[in-house]
């Protein structure tokens, strides 16, 4: 008993030292948005909504090492409360050679520009939503191990190597010994400037979506059976951003081929592009156009063809708390449209802070 | 024809000493802690603010001092370095710490405050008045254009 009591005040007395020594510089943020939205369709709705509430973590625990964490609450329907906690990304990363890292954990999936620098932060989206790819096509989360280098050489030069559970899997569990690939490079010849492609590889044995498509699982616009076969899952991704003190232009391309036995290969492409114009800093009038195509043989995704423009203005008021205004028509076909509209007009007001 | 190239001429010599002068009045200076460079240029140590090292030749990690907003050098630091306003710099670290991509910097209130933290720390640079006396000869690195 007095061993063991010794033996913890050992431990006790090295593990404060230990922290006391490395001092942990810690950082806190939040970051959410409310909306006003109104609507035309075949009939005329306007609503308030809570949008994403975000609580982030970082911590530098020592001179190599930090963590970072995400954790996002968000309106489900399906919930008591109206509302589900989910836990967006968290790893632990370790700078093991100058601009080179090893990371272990949840990230967000680095195949293009705004699933690596946005997010769930609305404070840095340019326009109101993310692009549609991402409700359909892109593979939001990995859970695993990344390589990843940055700033090198004299174009900024930066890759990002990542092999984790993929689209199939939660974020405890895989049933298969397959994992997905990605691997993403991108370069940064001035500042403001990134221009980067990407592919991205999964084998779904049973063409499951668990907790890291953050696409498909719904399919809203699909009420037929479901294809139940493996498939093979590729995506490639082009994206050109360029936010100069005036210019802000970014386009996201995205490439995806699903392959069943059952119907064969099938070509899906998605484009999202935005042109915004900074005026004295705060004002930022924009327009924003894109396309998704699903084909007829996707069975991952299933058939679909979608577009979209608006126009928008973004008041800045500070760094900490936007305003964004947005006019939008958008278009949907797909042939089980029985519970679907396929023109709306939409109005669309949204204040996205951090703190 | 002729009269553009003169306009063109006028305009460009016309900020061309307004950068000049924007630099040569800039009452700042460069701390930092063991990493590795006794002088820099303004476009070397643009990058390094902009963290485009993470560590320095020696291994150690490149720590970022930074006046916070209510630094009265503030807006000048800014200009200077990241060549936008305190509201942007603020808007550009929490964008790429969001993005896990950096560790945030930290932000003092006063010259003082960031000298004391430099010269404790090996690793870390910053930027104060020249007005501050009694500087560690090793802490200083010279910026030249």
């Amino acid at each position: 008993m007095q061993f063991n009591r010794l033996y913890f005040l050992i431990i006790l007395a090295c593990t404060f030292n230990v922290v006391h020594a490395q001092k942990p510089v810690t950082q806190f943020n939040g970051f959410g948005h409310l909306e006003y939205t109104m609507d035309y369709s075949d009939h005329a709705d306007q609503f308030f909504s809570i949008g994403e509430h975000d609580f982030f973590v970082s911590s530098k625990l020592n001179d190599r090492i930090s963590f970072l964490g995400e954790y996002v609450v968000r309106f489900n329907g399906n919930s008591a409360t109206s509302f589900l906690p989910s836990i967006e990304r968290s790893f632990v990363k370790f700078n093991y050679y100058k601009n080179h890292n090893l990371i272990f954990g949840k990230v967000h999936s680095p195949v293009n520009y705004w699933n690596d620098v946005y997010h769930h932060g609305r404070l840095f989206f340019p326009v109101i939503d993310r692009p549609a790819a991402f409700s359909y096509l892109v593979p939001l989360h990995t859970l695993g191990l990344q390589m990843q280098g940055q700033n090198l050489g004299d174009q900024n030069f930066g890759y990002d190597i990542v092999v984790g559970n993929g689209i199939s899997s939660t974020d405890v569990f895989n049933d298969n010994l397959d994992m997905s690939l990605t691997a993403a490079f991108h370069i940064k010849p001035k500042d403001g400037m990134r221009i980067g492609a990407s592919y991205y590889y999964d084998f779904l044995e049973k063409n499951a979506s668990g907790t890291h498509s953050g696409h498909a699982a719904p399919r809203t616009h699909y009420s037929g059976p479901l294809y139940k076969g493996a498939l093979n899952y590729h995506l490639i991704s082009f994206s050109f951003a360029n936010f100069s003190p005036k210019l802000e232009l970014l386009n996201e391309f995205t490439y995806n081929i699903t392959h069943t036995d059952t119907l064969g290969t099938a070509n899906n492409v998605a484009n999202f592009i935005y042109a915004g114009y900074r005026i004295q800093e705060k004002h930022v009038p924009y327009v924003l156009f894109e396309y998704l195509k699903i084909d007829e043989k996707d069975l991952h995704t299933y058939e679909l063809k979608t577009k979209k423009w608006a126009v928008g203005y973004k008041h800045e008021f500070n760094h900490l708390i936007n305003l964004k205004a947005q006019v939008e028509y958008s278009n949907l076909h797909h042939h089980d449209m029985s519970t679907m509209h396929s023109d709306k007009f939409s109005f669309r007001l949204q204040l996205a802070y951090g703190f | 024809m002729r009269s553009w190239i003169k306009i063109f001429f006028v305009v460009f010599v016309f900020n061309f000493f307004g950068w000049m002068k924007g630099y040569a009045q800039s009452n700042l200076q460069l701390i930092g802690n063991k990493t590795g460079y006794a002088s820099i240029q303004l476009k070397e140590a643009r990058q390094v603010f902009k963290v485009k090292y993470s560590t320095w030749t020696s291994g150690k990690p490149v720590v970022i001092v930074l006046p916070s907003p209510k630094h009265p050098r503030s807006e000048e630091v800014c200009r200077l370095i990241y060549e936008t306003t305190p509201s942007g710099v603020q808007k550009f670290w929490l964008s790429l710490v969001f993005q896990g991509r950096a560790n945030p910097p930290l932000f003092f209130d006063s010259d003082e405050e960031i000298l004391n933290y430099v010269s404790k720390n090996i690793g870390a640079i910053g930027i104060i008045s020249k007005e501050v006396n009694k500087i560690d000869p090793l802490l200083l690195i010279n910026l030249v254009n």
